[in-house]
């Protein structure tokens, strides 16, 4: 049974966590005497006030129980977006209720889907807002609480069950209560780095930080209309290029190579495999580019690298508008927005690690067809994949499937054309932001109706919840 | 001094020494001595209902305070707004206006010269010229737009263009038939072009006009903003107020009127099972202690 006073309490500290970056964006306002001084401000005001309440009636518990950690999990995402909203609807401007709350669920899920068609006539602190919620929603905003809350175990691990995968645990190696610092010292680690090298090459700090949060997060919300191309510097790209590419990848195995680890991910097979996909993947599309002439080679490797990268790990920044690219290379793309990156990064989507454990299941099935007296075990990094476990993945892979077939269709109903419902739903599912039709690279969700908005918010989330704890909670809620 | 004497009561009152001693009187009083009374749950422990309630009202207060603060806040930038409007804006229209107005007057001045009404006309130009020169000090002094110094300037320039040739006009004393055909050729096209300078500026100042009140629009949005956000917050604050209530007060109460009801001497100890540090628990405690001393004192043999 689920204890409501247990699971409030919970919400009201992630209202206060979200109360903290509220304050530092109303700093920033304050410094540059901008306009969104008073919203965020209040909107702080109103996250602090409502977040100490819980905490004043109820008092720590020792344990929390799986079911209270998934309903914190999962109302916290919520919450979360709701409160993230607040600002961007008091200031205004392209902001209707809508809009906010579509831009704070995209910024919250790291989607990086926006309806600003100028993203440059934002004040500061609204666009330091902008790119926090992709920083808090980068690793989740629960693993974010619990790293500044000294919890008992008992707490820890309910929300690591509700939190962080079974197939992401394999990699970490670890006992949980280490991977919540783990996670930490890689994320604030790439940011740092990834800040200190785009400020060494030109950006101005503040360009620099929020672009960095953007990249580490995989959400891809730039402070330019044109995205990064608005740089159009090759060693800028490169830098993030490389930084997007760690993104994807698990966390705790780019930790072990930090720490000198056997297991890392040059020796992980399925990190290795990532690469090599990623690595195919990118000379494919830039000898098509270089081959039908758009591009020349340095070029064509620039942006394919650029593109493929920012969209298998989920980011969306954007150098080209690859709706003009030819269509094997769209195609290509499009596999990638599928595909996504490795289980325990930040990134969304199906992620590489199922579609590795499919095709060895596939091949289990096969070798289980022509002998079926034979046992067969699918491996990944020499451990055993327990059936359950091969189950599940199926299983979110179906219903992955499913929800992009049922929301594109969604879309289609609402008046929009096939290419742009079917993209915006892959694009939205996958957190990955830019799709094709009128959300292209260089596009924005502006003029969708405001029905297709909250659905590919539903969509976000999902995305992001991994699809089963929003469904696993449905279910708790109408078995109580 | 009567040694105390050691005394089990049947309940597992596990704290209490149970031992009595006798008053000074040397009446034979069965008291606890207060070194016996089960101690009270540490005080720094205690999150008293009181404290709680008022910090909960105080939060309620810094939400209201804040929104009533924003609102103040944006309806003075609004009122700022508005007299911007008012004081630079409608100012400059208004000297625009009186210019082209003047202007109008000029030329129709220069045209009564032109038909034989030399007097007439010649006091309409100089009284026109004097409207126009005192209207273009306005706009000076409302200087708020970027574009408008190099409006005024256009202007300055092209009326001072005009009114040269008005001048030259009536000072040459011409015959009619050939001032009439300066003014075709050269007067009229500087007229016009006085007159586009002149409308150009009016046109920056309500475009400029329109454009405030689309911010003094936006600004009253957000000033009613706040009022919609804490009213959904004082209500979702009521809602959460009136469930930590029914928890922390209401529950509490209905456990203890239970378990006194459904007490009787043989239970021992009266476990209403209050999990809060709060004054219940301590009244929990509180009422065992009562429990244990009356319970001890019916055994004690009567004199």
């Amino acid at each position: 049974m689920v204890r409501t006073r247990v699971v409030i309490k919970y919400l009201g500290y992630i209202l206060l966590f979200n109360a903290l970056f509220l304050f530092i964006a109303a700093l920033i306002s304050l410094y540059h005497r901008e306009s969104t001084l008073n919203a965020l401000l209040f909107s702080a005001t109103m996250c602090a006030a409502l977040g100490t309440f819980p905490y004043l009636f109820v008092e720590k518990v020792d344990e929390l129980r799986f079911h209270e950690g998934l309903a914190i999990s999962v109302l916290g995402w919520l919450l979360t977006c709701i409160v993230g909203m607040m600002p961007y609807y008091i200031w205004g401007g392209e902001f209707t209720l809508t809009n906010a709350f579509f831009e704070s669920v995209s910024g919250f899920t790291t989607t990086g889907a926006s309806i600003l068609t100028n993203v440059e006539a934002l004040p500061m602190g609204l666009l330091f807002w902008r790119s926090s919620t992709s920083f808090i929603g980068g690793v989740g905003i629960i693993l974010f609480v619990l790293l500044v809350l000294p919890e008992k175990k008992g707490v820890q691990s309910s929300f690591y069950r509700a939190e962080v995968s079974d197939l992401s645990k394999m990699s970490f190696r670890t006992r949980s209560r280490h991977i919540v610092r783990i996670i930490a010292t890689v994320y604030f680690s790439l940011i740092i780095t990834e800040t200190i090298l785009l400020k060494a090459l030109g950006m101005s700090f503040f360009d620099a930080v929020c672009h960095s949060l953007s990249t580490i997060a995989t959400s891809g919300f730039s402070t330019r209309n044109l995205s990064i191309a608005a740089f159009n510097d090759a060693r800028i790209e490169m830098v993030i290029t490389l930084f997007m590419l760690l993104s994807s990848m698990h966390f705790g195995l780019i930790y072990a190579t930090m720490t000198g680890k056997k297991h890392n991910i040059f020796t992980s097979r399925p990190s290795r495999m990532y690469m090599i996909v990623v690595a195919t993947g990118i000379l494919l599309i830039a000898f098509q580019l270089f081959h039908e002439a758009r591009y020349s080679l340095g070029d064509s490797f620039r942006y394919a690298a650029f593109q493929v990268v920012s969209l298998t790990s989920t980011t969306g920044l954007v150098t080209a508008d690859t709706s003009l690219w030819p269509l094997f290379s769209i195609v290509l793309l499009i596999y990638f927005s599928f595909q996504c990156g490795m289980v325990g990064s930040t990134a969304g989507g199906i992620k590489f690690d199922r579609i590795y454990l499919f095709f060895h299941s596939v091949s289990k099935q096969l070798k289980l067809i022509l002998h079926p007296n034979g046992i067969y075990a699918v491996r990944m990094d020499k451990r055993t994949i327990e059936h359950e476990l091969e189950l599940q993945v199926m299983v979110f892979i179906i219903l992955y499937i499913f929800t992009f077939f049922v929301t594109a269709l969604l879309l289609s109903l609402m008046g929009l054309d096939g290419v742009t419902a079917f993209s915006a739903s892959f694009a939205t599912i996958g957190n990955v932001g830019p799709g094709y039709g009128d959300v292209s690279s260089f596009g924005n969700y502006a003029a969708m109706p405001d029905a297709a908005k909250y659905l590919l918010s539903a969509n976000m989330l999902l995305g992001r919840l991994e699809i089963m704890n929003i469904f696993a909670l449905f279910m708790m809620a109408g078995r109580k | 001094m009567h040694t105390p004497k050691a005394h089990h009561l049947p309940f597992g009152v596990c704290s209490l020494k149970k031992e009595a001693i006798l008053s000074a009187t040397g009446e034979k009083k069965l008291i606890l001595h207060p070194e016996n009374r089960q101690q009270p749950i540490q005080t720094t422990m205690i999150r008293s209902l009181q404290i709680k309630l008022v910090l909960s009202l105080s939060l309620l207060v810094v939400m209201l305070l804040a929104a009533a603060v924003m609102s103040m806040m944006e309806f003075r930038n609004m009122g700022d707004s508005v007299k911007g409007v008012l004081n630079n804006n409608f100012s400059s229209i208004e000297a625009a206006k009186r210019m082209m107005d003047a202007l109008e007057r000029e030329d129709s001045g220069l045209l009564l010269w032109i038909i034989g009404e030399q007097e007439e006309g010649s006091q309409t130009i100089h009284a026109s010229h004097a409207i126009i020169r005192s209207a273009l000090e306005d706009a000076v002094k409302n200087i708020t737009e970027t574009d408008e110094p190099r409006h005024i300037s256009d202007i300055t320039e092209s009326y001072d263009a005009y009114h040269a040739s008005v001048l030259s006009i009536l000072e040459g004393a011409l015959p009619p038939a050939e001032a009439k055909e300066i003014y075709n050729s050269e007067t009229q096209s500087l007229f016009f072009s006085a007159k586009e300078t002149v409308n150009a500026l009016l046109m920056l100042n309500q475009e400029q006009m329109y454009h405030q009140s689309e911010i003094i629009q936006e600004r009253s949005r957000r000033a009613m903003m706040p009022a919609f956000i804490s009213l959904a917050a004082a209500v979702l604050f009521a809602l959460l107020l009136f469930y930590f209530i029914r928890i922390y007060f209401f529950r509490p109460v209905k456990k203890l009127t239970e378990s006194i009801r459904d007490y009787y001497p043989e239970k021992g100890r009266l476990d209403a099972c209050i999990a809060t540090r709060d004054e219940f628990k301590q009244l929990e405690e509180e009422m065992n202690n009562l429990i244990s001393r009356l319970l001890w004192r019916r055994e004690q043999p009567k004199e």
